[in-house]
């Protein structure tokens, strides 16, 4: 039984990755890993952003009439400030399509290799018995492909989870949308 | 302003474009600046104090408003031609519009057909295309380098910058092309056979391939701050100021080395003299003056004054010339009669 119930975990961990949304959990995992990583980039970034605010506030009080040398000067520091900025934005952007990328396909080579592993290591382990005679004649069915006859073979306890699992998630959203129309 | 410059000199670089004559390793000098502040004759003058100090200068122009025909009083045209009272000097003029006529009129004759007719609508409608016109005499200079010196008399339009950051985009451009023709080459044959078009590949991007070669070269001689210098010419005045900044900072972008300005127009009012608008306009002249020397500090400073005569013909022109290399210095209006 405790086979059972593990596999019925992870397929309930794997519908909910799903249903949640794999680029969502890639944002959010996105988050983390900047915080761990780049955190002096972004620190660098937050720094850059407010002396381009204080340079601005400063050039916008510079009459350029009358004072042409310096508003050039501050206006020239404006412009280097700004373009490092985009350099940075920039390389966050690329930095965040090639993460997300792969963590995305980390999450499904992961969440689907765990399963077709499973399935190869216990090929021919019955899941548990099914008691005789309720299913019959197609009991073969459930102990496909390899497992001894009478039983339920891992593959389609896989399925069979798997389906629950989606209609959990279906009828738990429905809910929700129907308390929410019917309590307006 | 020039009584005091004994002291300032020290301080400031020397206010002349001696700098350039000695430069000896020039071989491309920009002049430009924003409409009307004395471009022509600013590259004018330098042509005519190169030419005492150089084998060979040539003087070109994109201007379509033949600008070097006025002020040298002499008709010059897209042929090289040696300037009347000089040996080493010559002009050329460079007409965009004929030249591409002249191009399609070609294409025309070796066949192309309708294509001529469309690209002859496209061309004339591409902005910008004085400078391509202009950048395809330069590469047929670095090709054959037969002057010492080359003087660019830029157009007044503001594109001149476009046109120096030309080798860069077609650089890239070529780069792109070759990769695609590797590729799509043959595709493109079999098509032109289909269409008629007489379209000999190989030829083609030969010639792709050593316009590319030309370019990357021109390229790097006018990032060389040793071969390539801009001037700017302004006047002393808020906008002109401007668009000098604007200018010197997207040269600076293209790395193109610049480090000297020509004030021109600059009045020089006798101090009991009592024009008005003569001593409100020295006033602000003086005012902006000062923020220029203020923000240019590696800069040559080179003051010109504004003449009470128009500034056309060879001897004007050289006597104008003389004021660029020995600092103008307004007569003393108190030791002279008042007459």
């Amino acid at each position: 039984m405790a086979l059972a119930f593990f596999i019925a975990m992870i397929v309930l961990l794997t519908e909910l990755m799903l249903w949640f949304g794999y680029s969502q959990i890639a944002s959010l995992a996105y988050i983390v890993y900047l915080n761990i990583f780049k955190k002096e980039d972004l620190v660098n970034q937050r720094k850059i952003k407010r002396a381009i605010l204080t340079v601005r506030q400063e050039l916008a009080r510079t009459s350029p009439q009358d004072e042409f040398a310096n508003w050039a000067r501050l206006k020239r520091k404006l412009d280097k400030k700004v373009n490092e900025l985009e350099r940075i934005t920039a390389s966050f952007g690329y930095l965040k399509t090639s993460f997300e990328v792969k963590f995305t396909s980390f999450l499904w080579v992961a969440s689907n290799g765990i399963q077709i592993i499973l399935m190869l290591y216990f090929l021919s382990t019955p899941v548990f018995y099914l008691p005789q005679g309720w299913f019959s004649p197609v009991t073969w069915i459930f102990s496909m492909p390899f497992a001894p006859s009478g039983s339920v073979s891992v593959c389609f306890w896989f399925l069979a989870c798997r389906k629950m699992a989606k209609k959990v998630m279906v009828t738990y959203k429905d809910s929700g949308t129907y308390f929410i129309q019917h309590s307006l | 302003m020039s009584q005091d410059s004994s002291d300032e000199e020290f301080e400031k670089f020397e206010p002349t474009l001696q700098n350039v004559l000695d430069q000896k390793s020039l071989h491309w000098i920009f002049v430009g600046g924003k409409g009307g502040v004395g471009k022509t004759t600013t590259s004018c003058s330098l042509a005519v104090q190169l030419s005492k100090v150089r084998e060979s200068v040539l003087l070109i122009s994109t201007d379509p408003a033949h600008n070097l025909s006025d002020a040298f009083g002499q008709k010059f045209s897209k042929e090289a031609t040696l300037v009347d009272g000089f040996t080493n000097l010559y002009a050329m003029e460079i007409d965009p519009t004929s030249s591409i006529q002249e191009m399609l009129d070609q294409s025309e004759q070796q066949g192309g057909g309708a294509m001529g007719a469309m690209m002859q609508d496209l061309a004339f409608a591409i902005p910008g295309v004085d400078e391509a016109m202009g950048f395809a005499e330069v590469m047929k200079q670095v090709k054959t380098m037969e002057y010492s010196v080359i003087i660019f008399d830029t157009a007044p339009t503001g594109h001149t910058l476009r046109f120096l950051s030309f080798p860069g985009v077609l650089e890239k451009a070529l780069a792109k092309i070759s990769q695609l023709s590797g590729r799509f080459g043959p595709v493109f044959q079999q098509m032109s056979g289909m269409m008629g078009l007489n379209a000999n590949q190989e030829d083609m991007f030969g010639k792709l391939e050593g316009m590319r070669a030309i370019i990357t070269e021109v390229n790097n001689q006018f990032k060389d701050p040793e071969k390539t210098t801009f001037i700017c010419v302004c006047i002393s005045e808020f906008l002109s100021l401007y668009e000098t900044e604007r200018m010197i900072q997207e040269l600076t972008t293209y790395h193109i080395d610049t480090h000297n300005i020509v004030v021109n127009q600059l009045l020089f009012p006798r101090k009991d003299s009592n024009c008005e608008q003569c001593l409100v306009r020295h006033k602000m002249q003086q005012k902006y003056l000062d923020q220029i020397y203020n923000l240019y500090e590696d800069f040559h400073i080179i003051l010109m004054p504004l003449l009470t005569k128009e500034i056309r013909g060879t001897q004007d022109i050289k006597e104008f010339s003389e004021m660029l290399v020995k600092p103008f210095v307004p007569p003393d209006y108190s030791m002279m009669d008042d007459s």
